[in-house]
């Protein structure tokens, strides 16, 4: 819909600028520019200066009417600071088309006249723009190399160097161009088109070089420095484009200093854009993180999940993606897998925790809702996502049928439900045992409500009631052994978390004045509280207990 | 300077003094939907007599302290709208299925009244609640008329030494005679079907594979005596609403998933068998879910409550024959949602089609 609003926009504004542009050119306008360019109209140049008028005029108006309408659009998708950059972007693909259109005459000699067409401040803030803005897109080129770039860092580096070799070779182009045959004033006249041409190419070029070049890297947010310079710079190009400038002769020539200086300045911009890229991980390399892990907590002001080991340790998983509510995140019993949504490639991605950081894909790029439910094994070997089992030794995948919701992994098989978790009134699922291959060897109904936790082995199933703690016989769903809980008093059914080492089950308790972590042993229903937990843990997920 | 420069600076200053003096542009403020409470602010102190049926009654949304935000509003279906002198607006109402009669607390002498709405007679029940009632936040029962509207069950509650809602045992009022029948101790009232009241009880069974508790339903008429029963699991008996011939339960199937609940639709499930009989999904708009079920209409519709994609609530009526939902025309904008006061205990409705 809002593409649509956008291209029937597009379909109006662009030709209305063109009709506006092609309205007659009055010789006063004529003059003006004479006046601007210090050079006199006259009968022999007059009609020369007025065609160019005419077609620059044209085009640069299309471009920038057509900047305007993607402006507005990528204004009103959120994209509020990417406005300005399209109007840019639209004024110099204008400019560039009327320089093209407008066709001068002879072709490129082979030694330049030795004319000066720009002011030199100009071409200064020019070569630090498009050296600088080179640098950068080089860096994302090299880490391009190594590691995974995403493909709006790509085409951002590409349109940045783009738009300097564009603008660079059109600008040579203007400077090596046979000058026209005829009387003076009409060599001023064409002299004169080459400097408003190429004043404005380098102008808006510069502009768009080091706007495009910050597409490139990987940076929310600029420090002081670089955002001075991102306003700056493109100001004093523009500045320096609208002078008026008298095309001469160049006096020395120094074209080894400007491309000394040109690669000097693009050095700088390649280190500055290496140091950025450097401080974003990788999203090939491994994030070195250390388990065993006894617990892990998102902490909602920073939305960084943090690990815990049993000392205490902490570190941070940078790359976790807590964009979106409800997204996986998941320990392994053992604390020493961990299955989370990588932030860079939106992809499904098992860290193993016991070394140097082997690290694979699950999925490719999870595209929005609805999230899959992701439940580890109790030694990270068996992973399921949706209704998908990984075999992470074999790389075997298998799709259960009709499984809703997978509740633990065996030596022998997987334990599920046809259907997820449910709020009371709803009808009843089954129980199944499936093996390894995806065959379903036994059925049983089952009560989707039911607080259910399966055994590290996957023989058991232990069901918490308000009073009891129940071992369910997974094959035929049949209740073996009841035990009294004896936990504190509280307000709501326990809930279960995880096995701790000892066999015993952690659970939590909504008591009195607080929550409370109870060690609770299911064969008796005798329950102890385990100390050192923190009691405020809402939403932790947990690994290995004792 | 040239007369162009002058011109322009004569079209500039008239564009900036247009600018100035003429129209700012601005939006008007924001106008916050209010409640209308002024229309029952003008209603006699006695009880209006009202000429069609109720469609529903409603806590009003404001906080000033006079009558007309203390009681309870009815709004009928011939669009009137009048308070209803003798109640508290943060206490229980119940309107009859027919929508001709309200029951409520009188809050001047704590004795339960019945007011029949046509006449505007108020009739008050030998039955007193001394101090009020804990309200039907903390666990209270509110009274239920039954589906002919000739009997009333009232449970009476307090509260214990732990501060925790007690439920005295239910009674019936015969709302012709006014005679009270005492019930003994019938566990957790569900509803009324034409037999009579239906209560439920649950227990922790080993005899239902893959179950962990079921529910005994007793259906007593009256008079007093057990007429019916039946039994299901546990899962399909919280919540589950009988139909008026008590064949039928309805309740929401409901699934947790990472994204959020996700509903399903309305289970009926067959009390002869205890099984699910079929599934209906309610023809909602995009974006809207049903949260409770609060009644049937018949034996071929059930009135739910509904939230829509920002959590607004609404009430709609489900055909179980196809799905197709209607939107009652309640103005939740104008009832209470407050912390200890919620909108859904804030609306009552009385008869839901015309």
């Amino acid at each position: 819909m809002l593409l649509t609003g956008f291209l029937v926009f597009l379909l109006l504004v662009t030709p209305m600028a063109a009709a506006a542009a092609n309205s007659p050119l009055h010789r006063v306008e004529a003059d003006r520019f004479g006046h601007r360019q210090m050079v006199d109209i006259t009968a022999f140049n007059g009609p020369h200066v007025l065609r160019y008028l005419q077609v620059t005029r044209r085009f640069r108006w299309m471009g920038t009417g057509a900047g305007l309408a993607t402006g507005a659009f990528s204004a009103s998708s959120g994209s509020m600071f990417l406005a300005p950059y399209f109007v840019l972007i639209g004024w110099l693909l204008g400019v560039m088309a009327g320089e093209i259109a407008f066709g001068r005459p002879r072709g490129p000699i082979r030694r330049a006249p030795g004319i000066r067409l720009v002011p030199p401040q100009l071409t200064a803030t020019w070569l630090i723009c498009a050296a600088f803005s080179c640098g950068v897109a080089f860096s994302t080129v090299e880490r391009s190399l190594s590691a995974e770039t995403t493909v709006g860092r790509r085409l951002g580096a590409a349109a940045a160097l783009a738009v300097v070799a564009g603008v660079q070779f059109m600008v040579s182009d203007l400077h090596r161009r046979a000058l026209l045959p005829g009387p003076a004033d009409l060599v001023g006249g064409e002299l004169a088109t080459r400097s408003h041409s190429a004043r404005w190419l380098l102008g808006v070029g510069a502009s768009a070089a080091l706007w495009t070049s910050a597409i490139a890297l990987p940076v929310q947010q600029f420090n002081e420095v670089g955002g001075l310079a991102l306003v700056g710079l493109p100001i004093l190009a523009l500045v320096l484009a609208s002078n008026a400038w008298p095309p001469g002769t160049s006096g020395r020539r120094t074209t080894w200093l400007w491309a000394a200086a040109g690669v000097a300045l693009a050095g700088v911009g390649l280190a500055m854009g290496r140091s950025v890229w450097q401080q974003t991980p990788d999203a090939a390399a491994p994030e070195i993180l250390a388990g065993p892990i006894q617990y892990a907590l998102m902490d909602p002001g920073s939305g960084t999940w943090t690990l815990r080991s049993e000392g205490q340790q902490r570190q941070e998983v940078g790359r976790a993606s807590t964009r979106l509510p409800g997204e996986p995140f998941v320990l392994s019993g053992d604390g020493l897998h961990l299955v989370y949504v990588d932030e860079a490639t939106r992809r499904l991605v098992q860290q193993d925790l016991s070394g140097p950081g082997a690290r694979h894909d699950l999925t490719g790029p999870l595209t929005g809702r609805p999230l899959p439910e992701v439940v580890l094994s109790q030694d990270g070997r068996y992973v399921s996502v949706g209704p998908e089992v990984i075999d992470n030794r074999t790389g075997a995948r298998t799709r259960l049928p009709g499984v809703g919701r997978v509740l633990g992994f065996g030596p022998d098989g997987v334990m599920a439900t046809t259907g997820r978790r449910a709020l009371a009134g709803s009808p009843d699922t089954e129980l199944l045992t499936i093996g390894y291959d995806g065959t379903v060897r036994t059925r049983a109904p089952f009560d989707p409500t039911l607080e259910v936790i399966s055994s590290p082995d996957a023989r058991a199933l232990v069901v918490l009631t308000e009073e009891e703690v129940l071992t369910m016989d997974p094959r035929t769903a049949e209740i073996r052994r009841h035990a009294k809980l004896s936990v504190p008093e509280r307000y709501s059914t326990p809930k279960a978390l995880a096995w701790a080492r000892d066999g015993r089950l952690l659970i939590k308790v909504d008591a009195d004045a607080e929550k409370e972590f109870q060690l609770v042993d299911p064969g008796t229903g005798e329950a102890s509280p385990m100390r050192d937990l923190p009691a405020n843990l809402d939403g932790a997920v947990f690994g290995r207990i004792q | 300077m040239s007369r162009w420069w002058y011109a322009f600076a004569a079209a500039a200053l008239a564009v900036a003094t247009a600018w100035v003096i003429g129209p700012t542009g601005e939006q008007p403020p924001v106008q916050f939907a209010r409640p209308e409470p002024t229309r029952a602010v003008t209603a006699p102190e006695e009880l209006s007599r009202y000429a069609s049926p109720i469609q529903y009654a409603y806590s009003p949304a404001c906080e000033n302290g006079s009558a007309s935000c203390s009681h309870w509003i009815l709004v009928a279906w011939g669009g009137e709208r009048g308070r209803l002198p003798g109640t508290d607006a943060a206490d229980s109402l119940s309107l009859s299925p027919d929508g001709t009669h309200a029951a409520y607390l009188r809050t001047s002498d704590d004795t339960y009244v019945v007011a029949d709405l046509r006449t505007g007679a108020v009739k008050a029940l030998p039955v007193r609640q001394k101090g009020g009632t804990v309200s039907e936040m903390f666990g209270a029962q509110v009274p239920l008329f039954s589906l002919d509207g000739r009997h009333l069950l009232i449970q009476r509650d307090h509260l214990d030494k732990d501060d925790e809602t007690v439920l005295e045992n239910p009674m019936i009022v015969d709302l012709g005679t006014g005679a009270v029948r005492h019930l003994p101790a019938v566990g957790q009232v569900v509803g009324w079907t034409s037999a009579g009241l239906m209560a439920m009880t649950t227990r922790r069974t080993n005899s239902l594979p893959g179950h962990t508790t079921s529910a005994s339903f007793t259906v007593w008429s009256p008079k007093g005596k057990v007429v019916g029963r039946f039994t299901l699991p546990g899962n399909l008996a919280a919540g589950a609403m009988p139909s008026p011939s008590g064949r039928t339960t309805a309740t929401l199937a409901r699934e947790i998933t990472p994204d959020g609940v996700v509903g399903h639709g309305i289970a009926l499930t067959d009390t002869s068998t205890g099984r699910p009989a079929r599934t209906v999904a309610p023809r909602l708009p995009a974006g809207w879910q049903a949260t409770s079920v609060l009644r049937w209409d018949g034996e071929d519709a059930v009135v739910v409550r509904t939230s829509g994609p920002r959590a607004e609530m609404a009430y709609h009526v489900v055909d179980l024959a196809t799905g197709a939902a209607r939107r009652l025309d309640v103005r939740m904008s104008d009832v209470a949602d407050l912390f200890l006061q919620p909108a859904e205990l804030g609306v009552v409705l009385g008869k839901v089609r015309q």
